[in-house]
């Protein structure tokens, strides 16, 4: 059994008490403090996570065009400075993982990607590069740090030598932040204000440290994920899977077809409208809906127990104190329809609602 | 770890506490609760109904996982902590005083209990 890999900030979780867990190959902080006090601190504060397992990877040499031709979504108008989302897919238009791409320059780019399909991702890039475009892992040499919530500006200004609290969103600076030089981005998965460090691992600790000094509270992947989740965010592997066309997932919009060309393009164009598509729903009693659970017609009488889909992921909301879901379901369900969570064999019902289920507090 | 000395626990990290006449109350430990972390949902069978020894009677759910109650013994739900229900948070902060689950009159059918003690070194 291969060992667990550890970020610069392993020795810092520990010794902040964090409870640290596997995840995609990695020993991460699930917990510090607790989880429903650090979602409230990103929320009402500021928290801040450490992502350095996530894969990051540098293109060079003429890039653009290269990853224009593999990613969904039209990078080739991105400015310099600038960061957007995009979606690797499949032949069939199904989704390999979404990405963050960071245009550092005219041909230079930093992707980064989910940690769980780091290897997937290099080997499908490196499956499509044309010859001459140069790609660079960071495994270990580049920490990664998100600041997350209102007050995340606040905490991280002092400590930078720019004016951050001015940076408006998705922008993208090199900017040193305690003396450790690094590109910094405004954005974030938490639907809050927020920033995302990434710089050499080595400064990791002195800029955590640094960080929680000016009131930075550190928060674990169990918080990140009920922020996700409560921002209405999708993640691979629940609402993202090589099964599903992008407009499916509700994230239609990273998939440019005017594009002439980009892997799967010419499948998307040929499916029709989806069947189903992902939907946020909202607990009406107190029972909490989890990843895999079946989703059946709202039937008083109980006698329909046929699927009508599934949940994809599921947790109890903090901000509303009620259980929130996000599942795959018929296209012809509409906002504020009622229909049936299976728990534990008991039908739970559940309204279709908007998302996000939390009002976005970014700029 | 925070094991009163008067209780019986369970491997499955129950606590039971004697009364007379076989009556008993139970809960989780403090270990479970600080393992499962803030607890936001509980399921709990209702008075009359009935529990068996080593089977799970309920449901305690964390903000990210789902966990099944196991009894530590046999027998007939007196009553059942419907105030933890209504705030599961009371078993994280009190899991063996206001954070008990039920009162069970007991009729046959333990699961092996140990002391504090032995206890705390099965959990250490």
């Amino acid at each position: 059994m291969s060992e667990l890999l550890r970020t610069a900030l392993y020795e810092t979780h520990k010794n902040l008490g964090a409870r640290l867990v596997p995840f995609a190959g990695w020993e991460m902080p699930v917990q510090y403090a607790g989880v429903i006090a650090e979602v409230r601190a990103v929320r009402e504060g500021c928290g801040i996570f450490d992502v350095s397992h996530m894969g990051q990877i540098v293109f060079s040499r003429n890039a653009t065009p290269a990853l224009n031709e593999i990613v969904s979504a039209d990078w080739g108008t991105v400015p310099i400075a600038r960061v957007a989302y995009g979606l690797l897919l499949n032949e069939n238009g199904g989704v390999i993982d979404d990405v963050m791409g960071y245009r550092l320059s005219e041909d230079d780019w930093l992707v980064v990607v989910n940690a769980s399909r780091a290897e997937i991702d290099e080997e499908h890039f490196r499956a499509h590069l044309p010859d001459g475009v140069q790609s660079i892992t960071w495994p270990s040499q580049q920490a990664m740090i998100a600041i997350q919530g209102p007050k995340a500006a606040r905490v991280l200004a002092p400590l930078c030598n720019f004016d951050v609290t001015q940076m408006p969103w998705r922008d993208l600076g090199t900017v040193e932040v305690c003396g450790a030089s690094g590109f910094l981005a405004r954005g974030g998965y938490t639907g809050c204000d927020g920033f995302e460090f990434m710089f050499a691992a080595a400064d990791a600790p002195k800029v955590w440290n640094a960080l929680m000094e000016n009131g930075a509270v550190p928060c674990g992947l169990g918080a990140r994920d009920v922020l996700r989740l409560e921002a209405g965010l999708p993640l691979y592997g629940h609402e993202l899977r090589e099964d599903w066309t992008p407009a499916q997932s509700g994230v239609g919009f990273a998939a440019k077809t005017e594009k002439p060309h980009f892997i799967g393009r010419d499948a998307l164009l040929e499916k029709g409208a989806p069947q189903s598509r992902i939907r946020g729903l909202l607990m009406e009693g107190r029972a909490i809906p989890r990843e895999g659970y079946r989703v059946l017609a709202h039937d008083g009488a109980g006698h329909n127990d046929n699927a009508i889909g599934e949940i994809t992921s599921g947790t109890m909301s903090v901000a509303l104190s009620q259980g929130i879901a996000l599942a795959m379901l018929p296209v012809d369900l509409e906002l504020g329809d009622i229909v049936d969570v299976e728990i534990r064999g008991a039908r739970h019902a559940a309204k279709i609602v908007k998302t996000p289920f939390v009002a976005s507090g970014k700029k | 770890m925070n094991n009163p000395q008067d209780l019986q626990y369970s491997r499955s990290d129950e606590w039971v506490r004697e009364a007379e006449n076989g009556i008993v109350t139970l809960g989780i430990t403090d270990y479970a609760q600080h393992e499962l972390g803030d607890i936001v949902y509980l399921e709990l069978p209702e008075a009359g109904e009935r529990v068996t020894a080593g089977a799970t009677f309920g449901v305690v759910e964390s903000v990210k996982a789902v966990s099944d109650l196991v009894s530590p013994v046999g027998g007939i739900i007196l009553e059942s902590n419907g105030a933890a229900t209504v705030d599961p948070s009371i078993v994280n902060t009190s899991p063996y005083g206001d954070g008990w689950l039920l009162r069970v009159q007991t009729d046959g059918g333990r699961e092996e209990l140990l002391s504090a003690a032995d206890y705390e070194t099965f959990r250490s």
